[in-house]
């Protein structure tokens, strides 16, 4: 019960989070500099999600990160670069690690 | 056509999601209510993993709390787009508010030319991505444990990750702030995730915004 109810909460606090500025709605804004760094910092924000996936999947360290899943986020990469779209370089990304796992790497 | 790519992409994270919350030791019921409760991969899998660990309440809610610290700030950058939409919208919609749809609205937000295109685009959208998000995590979490170990799906979420941010990219600024965020990200290893999130974001942020000043003087 205390399961259920601890993840309740987290979910409300979770919407409270998304809804905190869409839900006020319009009629504010933030200073230009705020504006600035809010629309640059997204990307850091996705880039850190990224790089702190892939660093945990060694010990924690960069010297740690398996190849296989370097060259698979240089594979994912590209194929983000060559396609523009999601699904191909998941399947490019994923597939290449497969690989070269079962290839020892 | 969108939300078909991005399900596809989703698939072996969910799968994933799916397969290492069934090793917490936490019932498959509470932790398929994730889904919907909390309805995003990084705190489904950090509220899993500590109420399996026997975490305390509010260091569960605090963990959570600073793991979504950025939807904080998604809220904040797409305050102007979604803001406009009518009261219902506003108080309902955010909750299909994640990684993905944010970054997809973002992308094509210049295309969409009215406030109800945006808001169909995000419902159609954010719900496909719900109502297929919630038998994916549920088929990973009863067959995952089948796959053999070199099938690993670990790998989807920074695939993920990477397939939105690199098209995304299209100017010098965005590229600085995703450069100093990464390496911001090597060099806070200690922090909790979520902080360590926000000063990624501030670090690359600043770091943009201070690159456009260069250049201006320049």
């Amino acid at each position: 019960m205390t399961e259920f109810a601890t993840l309740i909460a987290a979910g409300v606090i979770t919407w409270a989070l998304r809804a905190s500025f869409i839900s006020v709605g319009p009629g504010w804004q933030f200073p230009p500099l705020v504006e600035e760094l809010l629309n640059n910092g997204r990307f850091a924000i996705i880039a850190a999600l990224a790089t702190s996936a892939i660093v945990a999947s060694g010990d924690g360290s960069l010297l740690d990160i398996p190849a296989a899943w370097l060259i698979g986020g240089a594979v994912a990469t590209a194929a983000a670069l060559s396609f523009r779209n999601i699904a191909w370089p998941m399947v490019a990304g994923i597939g290449a690690v497969w690989v070269l796992s079962f290839a020892g790497l | 056509m969108d939300a078909i790519q991005l399900i596809a992409g989703l698939t072996p994270l969910g799968l994933a999601l799916g397969a290492a919350m069934a090793d917490t030791g936490v019932s498959a019921p509470a932790s398929l209510s994730t889904s919907v409760l909390l309805f995003g991969a990084s705190a489904q899998l950090v509220a899993v993993s500590l109420l399996g660990a026997g975490a305390g309440v509010l260091s569960t809610l605090a963990t959570i709390t600073a793991v979504n610290t950025r939807l904080f700030v998604y809220s904040a950058v797409l305050r102007n787009t979604l803001g406009l939409q009518p009261r219902w919208f506003r108080w309902a919609g955010p909750y299909l508010l994640v990684d993905p749809l944010f970054a997809i609205v973002k992308v094509r937000e210049p295309e969409l030319p009215d406030v109800e295109s945006v808001r169909t685009y995000y419902l159609v959208t954010g719900l496909a991505l719900w109502f297929a998000w919630q038998p994916i995590v549920a088929l990973g979490l009863f067959a995952g444990p089948l796959l053999p170990d070199g099938l690993s799906m670990e790998f989807a979420g920074p695939a993920l990750f990477l397939t939105m941010l690199i098209p995304a990219i299209r100017t010098v600024a965005a590229f600085t702030a995703a450069t100093a965020g990464a390496v911001t990200m090597i060099l806070l290893p200690e922090l909790p995730a979520g902080f360590a999130l926000l000063a990624a974001g501030l670090a690359g942020a600043a770091a943009a915004s201070l690159g456009a000043r260069w250049r201006t003087l320049r």
